[in-house]
């Protein structure tokens, strides 16, 4: 009987233990990483793991119009299930979800509870699936890199390509065709290198260059036939004692449309002499511009700060690949300031997102570079609020096929690889923007790889990796 | 196995540990620089995702405590043992006898042929585990379940050569075991059903085999269509003659003896013995082998700035056939501060040479950094040592991640350096480090938060321009020192760019009270005496020697030039400026 009651003890206080209860609360916010508080996100996201760090115990409740909906503890980061996060997810969508964190670190051994905040889940869905490049973060060499799709609802992250199909060669300038898993292209250099371009599923290998120079930075139309291409001379500089740390810049650059259904290469003189460098096209989406940048050369890298990219645009033709005229200038660099580079005009044609920063063509690696929004209706130009960071770039932007979204690239977390953020965008403004969620959110912070060119597509790609590499290997 | 066998053994075991790290140690400690093992979920998928996945993770671990040269010899030492052993065990685990010597002939052959390769050792070990572990199993329907297990998760092992070799070890040793396990008086013994199992089991393992290499591929991690099958798991070695070679040494290792003959076992040992010694032998004095053990020696006293001992070291002879050789005797002259003086003692042409600019393999790359590191621009030592850690096998290396530690902290880049703290923290033998290097961090944290912040750019490029130009750059940027002043001025010098050469002595007065070096006098005393501008002298000063010097130079020039030079007054400039000028102005950009 004795026994019995310590036993009996024993479980009461094993239960104790286990629904332990923070002794103090503040006022603060809690220090979660990813910054997730306050944040719009929507209605068929992953689980939106986060960490507090240092933490030994966590405890966090999420709750909607006054009812505990989850509860989940964890030590320095919570793990949500899947199947209970998407039951929350559904019961709060349109609705704003109270979250309670509560944690047990060395400075708060007997347990603090931080102030609540708000996660709002919107009514719309962003896409399935966000295609990227996932690379060694900067300079020249490289050992790994692939291509790989993630499921925005899970975590699950698969590779399209990796360069162990092209023997170690490098793989780059993925394109998709209004977000079609079943029509895009990529490029791949190495021995018996090309373009991989596929359509409707069906896989071919294209050499598509101007002269000896590759085409580098495609643009798919939304006819699905004609891509654009900027065919540039890519080089790179580094600094010292500097901020930035490297300066991508083009010895020269031209503007070239390939017809897929062909394989011809379309030229236009005005795009292709040496007066001026033209660079990453983009059509609109009713395929009737393609938009581009363009600067006059200077000699590089010494004058880099005088390159300043203005955004252009010029009147295509899909009926015969053409493109027309006037070439019109939709950011000014000269009047507007800076050097404006991947222009992404939105779904519904009324937006243009640029990245600018203070000079030069590649502004992934300029700390200063900010998303800039043209509004196309009236010729407004601002920079939004809620998505650019004071000392990191922002870049290499996409909207989603609802024009609701948009996914960008940012080195803010520490300064050296990129993460994928992502934002609502709601009445020509920006919600607050939050990191890709991970299964282990530390994950974001410690992995060795940039996420490279985010483009959103609309299912998950089926490649075929053994047909696209006996293509990268053979040498037709 | 007799006392001489194991005797074999043992010198086999002492000799690879006591011999190889004697002879290699700093080969062996860039095994682990250049290799890197972290408990994380990106890594760890990383290389189960590397068929066969499981022992390319197992050989990442031991990999760490090669750190230790002899803590590392030691661990391959004990595999190849190991594996001799097993060999040597087998055929007694069949109920047959062997010489048991014949294990170590496949280890020896191992070593020789794949010197430091402990992951092609372990999948070795494995293979030669898969047979011996068949041949302890004694029921027929535990060894059918053990096969269905070795074919499910083999490939985690090992590569499908070597599971071929394993499945065909196995069924020709079963088949002899059944063929004895039948009596002899059996008429039929050749129609006898267990008599054909172990090739039935044999084929249909390895048509499982075939198809589940594919679908591993598919699954679990996408293998290059030319290692997915029949390769050769040495690099270089062409897959027939690997095979060929492997299968014949694990078959004589394996077979079994009915009865053992004295002289025959004396005659394997001592054939044992001379390959074993004629293995090492050419191990040790493999002169690929050396030569690279030379270049990580003299990368290591560079990192200790030894650099009289680098200059003691390195062979004279060798100079202008050893790039680096001379690389590193010119970066211990700099190191010294005697560069300017003995410069045009080197076989040196051009100032690209001081450094490797064009070449990206793991050895430069280090070089490189070391060579900035000594000029204080640590943003290039940690591009460099980044660009060190991308040749490295899993695209970065426990060297790389520490020098990129310590330069992320000299330049203030402290999320960087947390990052790479933080990873190196989770190895196993990098906890003490991580601690000492976050205090480190914390420390210079509280010491920079009043620094003054840096230009966001500067025309302070690396790579861009030739080294002199470069070098200039730094210092109209304002980081001037004695080192890069040097490195200006030499690379004007060996570039033939006068004016330039000219300038940067003249506006960065670090010789200012001081005479200029041998390098420097010459080039300034010829400077003078061709333009006959004198007012150069207020800002340098040198011994007259030299313009009495270059005046024998030039007469001799002159006379030689018209064929009127008397070869017995002739003096030895080869080694000054002018006799370079000279020689290189005739040189075209091309040829340099």
């Amino acid at each position: 009987m004795r026994h019995f009651i310590i036993l009996c003890f024993t479980l009461l206080f094993w239960c104790a233990c286990d629904k332990k209860m923070p002794q103090s609360q503040v006022e603060e916010l809690p220090p979660v990483f990813p910054d997730y508080i306050g944040v719009t996100v929507p209605a068929n996201i992953a689980p939106l793991n986060f960490g507090i760090k240092d933490a030994t115990d966590m405890r966090v409740a999420f709750s909607c119009e006054g009812t505990t909906l989850l509860e989940i503890n964890g030590d320095d980061y919570i793990d949500i299930p899947l199947s209970e996060w998407k039951e929350l997810l559904s019961k709060c969508r349109g609705k704003d979800v109270d979250v309670s964190v509560s944690a047990w670190n060395q400075e708060h051994p007997d347990g603090i509870r931080y102030r609540d905040f708000t996660i709002h889940i919107d009514d719309s869905e962003i896409d399935d699936y966000v295609a990227y490049r996932l690379i060694p973060p900067g300079y020249v060499g490289w050992n790994k890199m692939a291509i790989m799709q993630r499921h925005l609802s899970t975590f699950e992250e698969t590779p399209i390509i990796t360069n162990n199909e092209n023997e170690g060669g490098c793989i780059n300038c993925h394109n998709f065709c209004k977000g079609d898993p079943k029509r895009y292209m990529l490029h791949a250099r190495n021995k018996g290198g090309g373009t991989i371009v596929v359509k409707d599923g069906i896989m071919t290998k294209r050499n598509i260059a101007m002269g000896s120079q590759n085409a580098t930075y495609p643009n798919w139309h939304p006819g699905g036939r004609y891509i654009a291409f900027s065919v540039n001379d890519v080089h790179q500089s580094f600094y010292s004692h500097c901020t930035q740390k490297i300066e991508v810049f083009d010895f020269s650059s031209d503007l070239v449309i390939y017809d897929s259904d062909k394989d011809s290469i379309i030229e236009d003189c005005r795009f292709t002499d040496t007066l001026s460098l033209e660079t990453f096209p983009a059509f609109s989406p009713d395929g009737r511009m393609l938009y581009f940048c363009s600067a006059e050369p200077h000699l590089l890298p010494y004058e880099v700060d005088s390159m300043h990219y203005s955004i252009l645009r010029v009147p295509f033709d899909e009926k015969t690949g053409k493109m027309g005229s006037p070439v019109d200038t939709v950011y000014n660099a000269r009047t507007q300031g800076g050097s404006a580079c991947h222009p992404r005009v939105s779904p519904d044609g009324r937006y243009l997102m640029i990245s600018v920063a203070d000079c030069g063509t590649f502004t992934i690696h300029h700390p200063e570079a900010d998303l800039i929004l043209i509004n196309l209706m009236n010729g407004d130009i601002y920079k939004p609020d809620n998505i650019n960071s004071d000392t990191a770039p922002e870049s290499y932007h996409n909207w989603s096929s609802n024009g609701k979204w948009v996914t960008f690239a940012s080195r803010r977390l520490e300064g050296r690889t990129t993460n994928l953020y992502f934002s609502h965008f709601i009445n020509g403004q920006f919600t607050k923007s939050f990191l890709l969620p991970q299964k282990n959110p530390w994950k974001n912070e410690q992995r060795f790889f940039s996420y490279n060119v985010p483009e959103f597509i609309t299912g998950k790609v089926n490649a075929d990796r053994d047909q696209m590499s006996k293509m990268l290997q053979s040498k037709k | 196995m007799n006392k001489t066998d194991k005797a074999l053994y043992i010198v086999f075991f002492l000799t690879t540990c006591v011999c190889i790290s004697w002879v290699y140690p700093q080969t062996i400690a860039q095994l682990e620089a250049t290799d890197y093992f972290v408990w994380n979920d990106d890594y760890l998928r990383m290389k189960i995702a590397e068929l066969p996945g499981i022992t390319a993770l197992l050989s990442d671990y031991l990999l760490q405590f090669f750190r230790w040269q002899g803590v590392g010899m030691t661990i391959e030492a004990t595999v190849l043992t190991l594996t001799a052993l097993l060999l040597a065990d087998t055929p007694r685990r069949m109920v047959f006898s062997s010489y048991p010597a014949l294990g170590l002939a496949l280890p020896l052959a191992s070593l020789f042929m794949a010197l430091f390769q402990l992951e092609f050792y372990l999948q070795t070990f494995f293979m030669v585990l898969a047979i011996w572990l068949f041949f302890i199993i004694r029921k027929n329907w535990w060894k059918y379940a053990y096969l269905a297990v070795l074919c499910t998760t083999g490939l985690f092992l090992m590569p499908w050569t070597m599971m071929v070799m394993a499945t065909l070890t196995i069924a020709i040793g079963w088949t002899i075991q059944e063929r004895e396990s039948i009596s002899p008086q059996t008429s039929a013994l050749r129609h006898h059903p267990s008599y054909f199992i172990p090739g039935i089991v044999f084929v249909l393992c390895n048509i499982w085999l075939y198809f589940e290499v594919g679908m591993m591929s598919r699954l679990v991690g996408f293998t290059p269509l030319d290692r997915r099958y029949f390769y050769s798991p040495i690099e270089g070695l062409n897959p027939w003659i690997y095979a060929s070679l492997y299968l014949v040494l694990l078959m004589m290792a394996v077979k079994p003896v009915n009865r053992l003959h004295k002289s025959v076992r004396y005659g394997i040992q001592g054939g044992i013995l001379i390959t074993c010694i004629a293995v090492f032998y050419l191990i040790c004095t493999n002169p690929q082998f050396l030569r690279e053990e030379k270049g990580w020696q003299l990368a290591a006293l560079a990192e200790k700035k030894e650099w009289k001992q680098i200059l003691n070291t390195i062979p004279k002879k060798e100079l202008s056939t050893n790039k680096a050789y001379l690389e590193y005797a010119l970066l211990a002259e700099a190191g010294l501060g005697t560069l300017p003086d003995n410069i045009f003692n080197y076989p040196i042409i051009f100032s690209e040479n001081l450094l490797y600019r064009s070449n990206s393999n793991a050895f430069c790359r280090n070089f490189n950094r070391q060579f900035y590191e000594n000029l204080e621009i640590f943003d290039e030592c940690f591009r460099q040592s980044y660009e060190f850690g991308i040749q490295c096998r899993n695209g970065a290396g426990f060297a790389s991640m520490r020098q990129m530690v310590k330069y992320a902290l000299l330049t203030d880049n402290f999320p960087v350096a947390e990052k790479y703290i933080a990873k190196l923290s989770k190895s196993t033998t990098h906890k003490s480090w991580a601690r000492q290097w976050r205090q480190a961090l914390d420390s210079q944290q509280q010491r920079n938060r009043t620094q003054t912040a840096k230009p966001v750019r500067a025309n302070t490029f690396l790579g861009a321009y030739q080294l002199g130009v470069e070098m200039k750059g730094q210092l109209e940027f304002g980081k001037q020192n004695q080192s890069i002043v040097d490195y200006a001025l030499v690379s004007f010098l060996l570039d033939c760019d006068l004016r330039n050469f000219l300038h940067v002595l003249t506006t960065y007065p670090v010789y200012s009270g001081r005479q200029l070096p041998k390098a420097y006098a010459e080039a300034v005393a010829m400077i003078i005496f061709d333009t006959g501008d004198e007012s150069i002298r207020q800002y340098v000063s040198y011994s007259p020697q030299y313009d009495m010097q270059f005046r024998q130079f030039d007469a001799q020039y002159t006379a030689l030039q018209e064929n009127k030079g008397a070869e017995n007054s002739k003096i030895n400039f080869n080694k000054t400026y002018w006799n370079y000028f000279v020689k290189a102005s005739q040189i075209t950009p091309s040829q340099k």
